[in-house]
């Protein structure tokens, strides 16, 4: 689960409370991507979307992945922001980040109204917290000899590097 | 909490009720106002309040009810909202980009107790806001975005043999072997 959501929020460009919960039980007034907002297209040209939770199928039969994004703003169930995931590259091979997001939907065990980071263990609803994004964030920078006090949930969102290109800033120092 | 009366029961509660009571559907209306901003924010709100009490308790010696504020001129209720800014950035040294907010989350506060916010539209108070607003910041917080190699990093190992419940190499008997070979194959490689 870990893996999946800092995968996630990479590829995604996402903050903390766009996909993890500060809370053990979940509230619903937060931009987490329910189960059902995860959406995946097969190869079969039905253009039919399946929930995340509903899929039972190989990857190889995955064209798509739909992710319902909620603004920051606006927390609208109604209101997602589509974002697409091709599962193969221009070379027909797997895209690593919608495989990994395959094994998590396929390994977790998960309600329609559960969130799409959580699984359930005997009924129990175990959630992905913001703070276990957090030490994982901050150990990866010990890692890499980085100061960790550098490093948040936050740090996984790419607009500091978006702004330095707009602003023409050299590929070595972005 | 969500409220589901029909209008028949509205009428019938409001008869019960006494006059000085409010009506039902003003309860309701209350209750819609509650809810303007969403829940974190009213969490996060919540600090502010017990600041107010804090700088009530020091300077008046004790916490108002919120009939008092029913009682007060305009200019009153102004002075103190003055006050409670100056308290803030003097003597609580609070972030002055946090002044604002503050003041949004009092105006809040006194806003669903249906308390008169006018005071907070004051020139004066506006003023003040700016001042404080030319005072020296502190710098903002240095923050890096993660490499994809530190993204991989954290991925390797929660992917492995008894990590992170819920997703392991081992426990994924029915994805492709190009799959985790794959997946495999790029981690190695990082």
């Amino acid at each position: 689960m870990l893996a999946t959501g800092v995968s996630l929020s990479y590829h995604l460009c996402l903050q903390s409370s766009e996909y993890v919960t500060r809370t053990i039980v979940p509230i619903d007034d937060s931009h987490q991507f329910k189960t059902t907002e995860v959406e995946f297209m097969l190869n079969d040209g039905s253009l039919t979307l399946f929930a995340s939770n509903k899929l039972h199928c190989p990857y190889s039969a995955i064209k798509l992945v739909k992710f319902s994004m909620l603004h920051a703003k606006n927390i609208r169930r109604d209101y997602g922001v589509p974002i697409w995931f091709s599962a193969t590259d221009k070379n027909n091979q797997p895209v690593p980040f919608v495989q990994l997001l395959y094994r998590w939907v396929t390994t977790s065990k998960r309600h329609d109204s559960d969130p799409f980071l959580s699984f359930r263990d005997n009924h129990t609803l175990h959630c992905l917290l913001y703070k276990t994004i957090q030490t994982a964030l901050k150990s990866s920078a010990k890692h890499f000899n980085l100061d960790e006090a550098w490093f948040n949930t936050q740090s996984i969102r790419m607009s500091v590097p978006t702004i330095a290109r707009a602003a023409r800033e050299p590929t070595a120092i972005i | 909490m969500h409220i589901t009366l029909n209008l028949t029961t509205l009428r019938l509660m409001y008869l019960l009720l006494d006059t000085t009571h409010d009506h039902p559907l003003k309860l309701q209306a209350i209750q819609l106002a509650r809810t303007s901003v969403s829940m974190n924010t009213q969490n996060s709100y919540k600090s502010t309040c017990s600041k107010w009490e804090l700088f009530f308790q020091r300077y008046f010696g004790c916490t108002p009810p919120d009939d008092h504020y029913r009682t007060l001129t305009y200019t009153q209720f102004l002075d103190q909202l003055l006050m409670f800014v100056s308290y803030c950035v003097y003597e609580l040294k609070i972030n002055i980009r946090s002044i604002p907010r503050i003041l949004s989350a009092l105006r809040y506060s006194f806003l669903i107790k249906q308390i008169n916010c006018s005071a907070f539209d004051d020139p004066f108070l506006r003023a003040v806001k700016q001042g404080v607003a030319r005072m020296p910041a502190p710098p903002h917080r240095v923050r890096l975005p993660c490499t994809l190699d530190m993204i991989n990093y954290i991925i390797d190992l929660n992917t492995t043999t008894n990590a992170t419940r819920g997703v392991s190499l081992n426990a994924q008997s029915h994805v492709s072997d190009r799959g985790v070979s794959l997946i495999s194959s790029l981690f190695a490689v990082q």
